[in-house]
């Protein structure tokens, strides 16, 4: 019934829990490869494999979305357990967070009904002993009948122990733990077992609850059919009895086991951490809260900004005295489209870096300590209620902040939302929020050669864009509405060398995505400029740009570029402009017209790329188009309306 | 609310009757009422007026055949009441008995009538199970949303009126029927967060005010709130 997984590794171990467990970091430890580790909810959006050598063999570890139960909803948590039934790991390594184990035990009670081995480590032992919560190892251990490491993942505790353990587990242990369901549960679930022969208990409870999907997904098509056939009948007589969904009675009876288990194995001692609980409801205090919100966002942004753009200059400086005027000389001469190709990837790789190391790199800094602390889940609680005026709730705060820094990984991010709806809206408002490259364009053009108020007031209009947009879509968007359900992450301090691991490998996974991109398209553009394709283009619509915007017909050519990556129409527009000091061949309102128009129309390549992944071809094309026709539409206002007031 | 108040007494004595199978004390109907025995007696005597009761000093009251048809047809009205709520509405049992508690006082025979013709069950209609004496709790606490608690607040948590999926993402985050929440922190109108199984939980206006508690007290205080349980 089952398949093996991949028969290129001896053995596969999948790493399962609920989210912000500290099981990413766990993961990390072990294999070293890149996983984002997060104190909120949800952002391991994707199956992470590593591999790992023990004893000549060779074996395949994964980690898996974070899930609460295997009923799950969101898309990460069907991934996971799509994972869990279709390819069936080896062995199932399930991380609980020491702190809140009765919930915790949820999930592992249910995992333990697969006939999969699995060793449970007990995570955040360090964070549990500070809230004086002192939990019995040994007897956990013979209460589930699978093995129980304690462990602190951040320091590395415990982890050599738990693989070990891994890859030696071979047989499911017979002493293991058996929910005490109801007579009526337990006397079906062996019926449905003499029926079905070789199907786990955990597909039996689930057929009874009438899960199809889940049945499906571990059985054959025919199998799948008569076992929930046979469960739903005798679900029926269940229900009738109990007067209750069966669903209900299950779940009564999974949290009671649960309960009893942390009675047994749990004692407290006095907590010492009152300073934290004051400071807890001091960031969600109405007023100290939004007040508080306020200066991290500004100061986040301020920072960036200032530290960014130092940092920026330095590394421009460097690639054009180094690379790009060495490349030059060297290809001077040369066939005139091979240079370009060359000069112009050179300047796609330049600007790349010139975008995510400083801006980038320095946003996922603030954001991973936000992260961390578990302070941004306290803002989704804060912004619930204005979130639903653009008609989303206040989880989606998460990635709408991710989008400032980029869109690409902040529409990855919308998977954690619940319903398709809230993912559609999500992500067009994450295509109009200004990333980290519009804002260089905003602060390199309209802030340096116009002034800052000029600058401030392009975030206001981005905004305003954003919340009727929002509100249209709210308003006009069918599908099924939800409300915040949502996990408070405790309160922890950040760590230093988790924040950088994270945000390098947040960079590393914008360079994944970003570069090749930016490389292929520059040089695409070097080659469309070398035969004159460009010249072409810029007569024809010039007159046209010229006459709504104002614009001179070469900034046509530069808004091209800037599909590639937004910053890229400054850098281009300064190439053909012949120089950097704008205030010499553009007037100011020019400057502001273009600023605009840049950080509204049509997202930018990668964007595209992967709304198309996320959504599909119509939603992209459809907020590609909204974006194009809204930038000009704002444009020509502007221009039109600031011509007849001067 | 005074034919509530009747009716109130009519059940509390044909249930201290049944029970003790002797004449209801005074004492013990003020108990069972949670009132004073001078106000007692004094509804006493009104009811004996109205011939519904018969009143003898120092032994006790005893319904009369009026009583006795008047109490009967408030506890028909609760019957049904309460199969309605777990069969149709899908509800708790002890849940939907305290409902009808209530609405028995003030259900006309046009809806309780609609009712059975709905339920397509006139046989249960016409005579009602009476295996069990109807109680009902004398101070009703009402079941109220989670989003009329306040900060500090406590309950225990009767039922979810929420579609399916997200009543399921609900229990796998620990909100079942029975388990004890604090609220943690409100703001005006927004979302509200409660402590549960150990976990601090976020819920919007939209969930919190489907989700409906018992407040104040913990389980096992909640047993003591009669219920008629077959």
């Amino acid at each position: 019934m089952r398949q093996r997984s991949d028969p290129k590794y001896d053995k596969s171990i999948a790493f399962v829990g609920n989210p912000s467990v500290g099981k990413s970091a766990f993961f990390t430890r072990v294999t070293g490869v890149g996983v984002v580790v997060s104190n909120y909810p949800g952002t391991t959006v994707e199956l992470t494999h590593g591999t790992i050598k023990a004893d000549g063999k060779k074996i395949d570890v994964v980690d898996l979305p974070g899930i609460y139960s295997l009923g799950a909803a969101t898309e990460d948590e069907k991934v996971s357990k799509r994972y869990l039934l279709h390819e069936s790991p080896d062995v199932i390594v399930n991380v609980l967070d020491a702190t809140r184990l009765e919930r915790n035990l949820y999930l592992t009670l249910q995992i333990l009904e697969l006939d999969i081995p699995v060793v449970v480590a007990l995570n955040q032992m360090d964070a549990a002993k500070e809230m004086g919560i002192e939990i019995d190892v040994e007897g956990l251990s013979r209460m589930l009948g699978v093995p129980v490491v304690p462990t602190i993942a951040t320091k590395g505790s415990g982890l050599d122990e738990v693989m070990n353990l891994a890859i030696d587990a071979h047989t499911l242990s017979s002493d293991r733990i058996k929910v005490r369901y109801d007579n009526h549960i337990l006397h079906a679930t062996e019926q449905l077992g003499q029926e079905f022969p070789g199907v786990s208990n955990g597909v039996r409870i689930r057929a009874l609850e009438h899960d199809a999907d889940f049945v499906h997904m571990c059985c054959r098509p025919h199998d799948a059919d008569m076992l929930l056939q046979s469960a739903s009948l005798l679900a029926i007589d269940i229900e009738q009895v109990h007067g209750m969904h069966i669903s209900d009675t299950l779940s009564r009876d999974l949290y009671g086991e649960a309960g009893q288990i942390v009675d047994g194995v749990t004692s407290y001692v006095e907590s010492r951490s009152t300073l934290k609980h004051k400071i807890d409801n001091l960031l969600t205090s109405e007023y100290v809260g939004i007040v508080g919100l306020v200066c991290a966002l500004l100061l986040t942004f301020m920072l960036v900004f200032k530290v960014g753009g130092f940092l920026e200059g330095g590394i421009v400086m460097l690639f054009e005295t180094y690379l790009v005027q060495p490349a030059r000389v060297i290809m001077s001469g040369s066939n005139p489209i091979l240079e370009n190709i060359v000069i112009y990837s050179l300047l796609g790789v330049e600007a790349g870096f010139a975008i995510a190391i400083p801006y980038i790199g320095l946003f996922y800094i603030m954001l991973s300590i936000f992260e961390d602390s578990g302070y941004l889940t306290r803002a989704a609680f804060l912004l619930d209620r204005m979130t639903h005026k653009v008609g989303l709730h206040g989880r989606a705060v998460i990635p709408l902040v991710l989008g400032f820094g980029c869109s690409v990984p902040a529409i990855m991010a919308t998977r954690t939302l619940n319903t398709r709806r809230e993912r559609r809206i999500a992500s067009a408002l994450i295509s109009l929020i200004p990333c980290s490259a519009r804002t260089v364009i905003i602060l390199g053009l309209v802030g340096t050669f116009v002034g800052y108020w000029a600058a401030v007031s392009i975030y206001v209009l981005e905004l305003l864009v954003i919340l009727v947009t929002g509100w249209i879509l709210g308003r006009g968007l069918s599908g099924e509405r939800t409300g915040l359900i949502m996990e408070m992450s405790p309160l922890r301090r950040p760590d230093v060398t988790a924040t950088m691991k994270k945000t390098w490998l947040r960079i590393r996974e914008f360079i994944y995505v970003a570069f090749p991109l930016l490389i292929a398209g520059s040089a695409l553009l070097g080659i469309l400029d070398a035969v004159g394709v460009l010249d072409v283009f810029q007569t024809a619509v010039g007159p046209f740009f010229t006459g709504l915007l104002g614009l001179p017909a070469f900034a046509a050519t530069a808004l091209v570029f800037g599909i590639l990556r937004k910053e890229m129409a400054l850098e281009i527009l300064a190439v053909l402009a012949g120089t950097a000091s704008f205030a010499m061949v553009l007037t100011p309102l020019q400057m502001y017209v273009f600023a605009v128009v840049t950080t509204i129309y049509i997202p930018c390549v990668a964007t595209i790329a992967i709304l198309n992944h996320e959504l599909g071809t119509r939603d992209t094309v459809a907020i590609s188009v909204f974006t194009v026709v809204l930038a000009l539409t704002i444009g020509t206002v502007i221009n039109h309306t600031a011509l007849l007031i001067m | 609310m005074y034919t509530d108040r009747i009716e109130e007494y009519l059940e509390t004595i044909q249930y201290l009757t049944s029970k003790n199978q002797a004449p209801a004390k005074n004492k013990d109907l003020a108990e069972e009422l949670g009132l004073a025995p001078a106000s007692v007696t004094e509804m006493l005597q009104k009811l004996s007026e109205e011939g519904l009761i018969t009143y003898t000093p120092y032994r006790g009251v005893e319904l009369t055949e009026m009583g006795v048809l008047q109490s009967n047809k408030i506890q028909r009205k609760h019957r049904i009441l309460e199969k309605f709520f777990v069969e149709v509405l899908n509800m708790d049992r002890e849940v939907a008995s305290k409902e009808a508690c209530i609405l028995e006082h003030h259900i006309s025979e046009l809806i309780l009538e609609s009712i059975c013709t709905f339920m397509n069950d006139s046989g249960m209609c016409k005579q009602p199970p009476s295996n069990s004496p109807i109680e009902c709790p004398t101070s009703m606490e009402e079941y109220i949303p989670i989003s009329d608690m306040d900060e500090g607040d406590e309950g225990t948590v009767v039922m979810v009126t929420l579609p399916h999926t997200v009543k399921g993402r609900l229990v796998s985050l620990g909100m079942t029927a029975g388990v004890q929440i604090t609220v943690k922190r409100k703001q005006k109108q927004g979302s509200i967060s409660i402590l549960i199984r150990g976990t601090e939980l976020a819920l919007g206006n939209e969930i919190a005010s489907k989700i409906f508690v018992s407040p104040g007290v913990s389980a096992d205080h909640r047993q003591r709130s009669r219920g008629s349980h077959s």
